[in-house]
């Protein structure tokens, strides 16, 4: 493989021998002479991504039908037949490695594989035969399909900018006309806990009160009541694999139930920006686990006996535009989700003549010191005059100050129930 | 686990490949009349080295699987909490008796696949969307659960039995040590009626007169 100058690396197809283009956040590509479905193959002293394999000759999933027995409470799952930690410990992309093209096809008759989240047996549309994936590698990649549009999302950017209350009335007329698409990757921990929850929790109990003339009546009360609650669950930890801030934009909210793609090499918009993502697959399984283990059920006191039965590491890559427009000079942004359209975040410069707090306290001080300047001229007849001046003075500054200070304030919006 | 579509041998996935795993099937063993098509449920039946915990809760378990070795059991058919709660308390208390015949039971129609070769069924529970919907599979069910995966429910279990006995889990400190496990598959109907069986009809004698 020899590396391209934009972070993409050329391999040659292992079907017909074309030159595969092969982008370092992508593990998948289609040739695209002959059309054979690629898979990133690394070779390392432990050979952790396989190929595909017939079922017959199948390697053992990452985190299944260990033989080697429970791992005990709390726990994580121990690799089977010692293999090295399924999650991997180095970092993200291991560009250094050697690494090989292998056909994403069916062995069986080299017919097209389709590839779906969360699956590893994969049916030949062709032959029908099944196919089981060997390990991936300890995480998957996986795309967010990008629904929006440039135009759809200049237009929702537009939207947001003439209807958001607050905003300047010039920044409503601005033309909105650049914008660029970012895959923001995304950590997605899946952890399937079993076991046990228990403490205390404080209740409301009804208690008949029987009162001195035969009446009778409810009283309510709070008890501390012991509480078990079994738990057979999957639970997840998203994390954004990168500073989503630093764009301007909080982490995208969704549900993680939502039709993934597979990140293949091509699919994504070549004009768009990939970010490199942070952090170490080791690291986010350690994090995903710790919380996973953690009681959820919001008890005073609470103690568990959770065990993590399988668990599983995927980078989600989520597209977001990014609008950014020119008001009274400054730079402002829109982010735009280009999977669902709404908007994300939001900047723009505030409406005219709104106080914001510094404005206000800098007005404050200048209508403090016309007055005592005022009231220094009442009281000592011989400074009249100048204070009357300093006075006028102060005034005009301070009017000067509100006239210059619209474009000061600023509105900002972020999406609600996003990190 | 594999179930061959073609021959009903259960394979076990291991380092070196497929390996042929031995699974049984329990006959019908119920003295009253069966009603509804009998499908078969993946069950592991686990025979723990040693176990430590509350000796009460062993004790009666091994009581009642005298003289035969005490197991525990968990379905290996459903992920839904309530269905390895109910039937794997149900079958651990019961010991029942079990005539087991080599191999998975006959299926007459199409074998069903290992669980991820249809991830649209919901990995929780194999039943369809909730617990009251027909089962999504017809004469032999599907193995959700692996050998490994079935020593940690084991453990849900026994604390789900030691949790109806003792009044707090705190002082509960269970282990098993993992020791042999067999996959059976039980005979059973679906059948709404049996609410504390999360609407199976276990076709055994141990079972019967449990209707709700």
């Amino acid at each position: 493989m020899s590396e391209s100058s934009d972070n993409s690396r050329l391999a040659t197809c292992p079907q017909c021998g074309a030159p595969v283009t092969l982008p370092d956040y992508a593990d998948l590509a289609v040739c695209t002479f002959c059309g054979s479905n690629l898979r990133r193959e690394q070779h390392r002293d432990v050979d952790e991504w396989g190929p595909l394999r017939r079922e017959t000759e199948a390697d053992p999933p990452a985190f299944d039908s260990d033989p080697a027995g429970v791992a005990g409470w709390g726990a994580p799952p121990t690799p089977p037949g010692g293999r090295p930690a399924p999650l991997g410990d180095g970092p993200v992309p291991a560009a250094a490695e050697e690494q090989v093209l292998h056909s994403l096809s069916c062995p069986q008759c080299a017919g097209p594989l389709s590839v779906r989240a969360g699956r590893r047996i994969l049916l030949c549309a062709h032959c029908g035969v099944r196919v089981l994936v060997a390990g991936g590698g300890g995480f998957s990649r996986w795309l967010f399909p990008q629904k929006v549009e440039r135009i759809q999302a200049l237009a929702a950017a537009g939207t947001w900018l003439s209807d958001y209350p607050g905003v300047s009335r010039r920044a409503r007329e601005v033309p909105v006309t650049r914008a660029r698409l970012v895959h923001v990757p995304i950590w997605e921990h899946k952890a399937l806990v079993a076991g046990w929850e228990f403490g205390t929790k404080l209740r409301t109990r009804y208690h008949l009160v029987t009162e001195e003339e035969g009446a009778e009546r409810l009283d309510l009360a709070v008890a501390e009541e012991p509480f078990e609650e079994p738990h057979l669950q999957e639970r997840r930890l998203f994390q954004a694999a990168c500073d989503v801030s630093a764009l301007g934009a909080t982490r995208p909210r969704f549900s993680g139930r939502e039709l993934l793609l597979p990140l293949v090499a091509g699919e994504v918009d070549p004009s768009s920006t990939v970010m490199e993502p942070r952090g170490t697959p080791a690291d986010i399984a350690e994090r995903g686990r710790k919380l996973a283990l953690q009681p959820a059920s919001g008890a005073a006191d609470p103690e568990s006996r959770m065990l993590i039965l399988r668990e599983s590491l995927s980078l989600l890559y989520y597209p977001l535009w990014l609008v950014d427009y020119q008001a009274g000079g400054r730079p402002y942004r829109i982010v735009v989700d280009a999977h669902d359209g709404s908007v994300n975040s939001a900047s723009a410069p505030a409406r005219e003549g709104r106080l914001t707090p510094s404005l206000g306290l800098r007005i404050a001080a200048l209508v403090a010191v016309a007055v005592f300047a005022l009231w220094l001229g009442s009281v000592v007849d011989a400074v009249r005059v100048p204070t009357v001046l300093v006075a006028v003075i102060v005034c005009i500054v301070a009017i000067l100050v509100v006239l210059r200070s619209p474009g000061g304030g600023k509105v900002e919006y972020h999406e609600p129930f996003s990190s | 686990m594999f179930v061959c579509s073609g021959c009903g041998q259960v394979h076990e996935v291991l380092e070196s490949g497929l390996s042929p795993f031995a699974a049984s099937t329990a006959a019908v063993t119920t003295e009253l009349a069966v009603s509804g098509p009998i499908r078969y449920l993946a069950v592991w039946r686990l025979l723990p080295n040693a176990a430590a915990g509350d000796d009460a809760v062993w004790e009666r378990i091994r009581r009642a699987a005298a003289p035969g070795p005490a197991h525990l059991y968990v379905p290996a058919f459903s992920m839904a909490r309530p269905v390895v709660q109910r039937i794997g308390v149900r079958l651990t208390e019961m010991q029942p008796v079990l005539q087991l015949a080599s191999g998975a039971p006959a299926s007459p129609g199409r074998w069903p696949v290992l669980a991820e070769a249809m991830p649209e069924v919901s990995p929780i529970t194999a039943q369809g969307g909730s617990l009251a919907d027909p089962p999504g599979f017809e004469a032999v069910s599907p193995i959700l659960i692996g050998r490994r995966e079935a020593w940690g429910l084991a453990h849900f279990v026994y604390m789900a039995i030691e949790a109806r006995e003792a009044r707090d889990l705190h002082s509960a400190d269970t282990w098993l040590e993992p020791g042999e496990e067999d996959l059976l598959f039980f005979p059973a109907v679906w059948d709404p009626r049996y609410i504390h069986e999360s609407n199976w009809r276990l076709l055994l004698r141990e079972f019967d007169g449990l209707v709700a």
